[in-house]
């Protein structure tokens, strides 16, 4: 697997989709290739920090206000 | 299984997070968001018999919520209109020095989701904001599972490279 090859199937490698011979070959074209390697690691690192800081939360009034409005509308 | 529309209260409260952020995050306006959000519970409620699955009742509602808000996209495509809402999640107490450190790279990642073009940033915030399943994420944007993975990977690489100061 070359570097081209591996960005196709990263996706695939992180949702776990990959064959276990392609997965195979693409750890170990992470094994052997920096670059590849930063890709693999800032993708996790992206995730993860999309997971932890990139959620817009109601505050608590807002939610209780939302659902008296909601509740009223239903009836 | 007992029925998710059995109690509209605990429904909402459950969901109703997930829901605002996916409504936030196409349309960046807070009001707009919780418009978005009443219209999504009281459409689950009129097409609660279409819900084949209880289960599913999660993918079900940000599928709703994604829809109404592209709707709404579509008829003000307007500016956004406030700075998004940053929260600081801390695992532990903080410094004022800390806090200031993670409200700086929430507004970093923020800036970054923004910059994403709108298809490739609600199907980013479909997968992994909200961890819907990939199969979910298709149906919800109304595309293939294999168009849906080339949106989350071509989201996520944008943001590696935006990012990339951020990164280790």
């Amino acid at each position: 697997m070359n570097c081209d090859e591996l960005a196709l199937v990263l996706t695939d490698f992180l949702e776990g989709d990959l064959s276990p011979a392609v997965e195979s070959e693409a750890i170990e074209h992470v094994s052997s290739c920096r670059s590849c390697e930063t890709r693999l690691g800032g993708t996790k690192q992206v995730i993860a920090l999309s997971s932890r800081y990139a959620s817009s939360p109601l505050d608590a009034a807002a939610r209780d206000r939302l659902l008296a409005e909601f509740i009223e509308e239903l009836g | 299984m007992e029925s998710p529309f059995s109690s509209p209260s605990a429904l909402f409260r459950e969901h109703v997070d997930g829901v605002y952020n996916v409504a936030y995050r196409v349309l960046w306006n807070g009001a707009d968001a919780e418009d978005v959000v009443q219209n999504t519970f009281l459409t689950a409620f009129s097409r609660r018999d279409q819900l084949a699955d209880g289960a599913k009742i999660r993918p079900w509602l940000l599928t709703i919520a994604y829809r109404e808000a592209i709707s709404v996209l579509r008829r003000r495509r307007d500016q956004p209109t406030e700075p998004s809402q940053l929260p600081v999640i801390a695992s532990r107490e903080l410094g004022p020095e800390e806090v200031t450190q993670q409200q700086a790279l929430a507004e970093r990642i923020a800036r970054a989701f923004r910059n994403l073009p709108d298809n490739l940033r609600s199907a980013v915030v479909l997968r992994d904001i909200e961890e819907l399943t990939m199969i979910d994420v298709a149906q919800a944007l109304s595309i293939g599972v294999s168009a849906a993975k080339m949106r989350v990977s071509r989201g996520r690489e944008l943001l590696r490279l935006e990012l990339s100061d951020e990164l280790s």
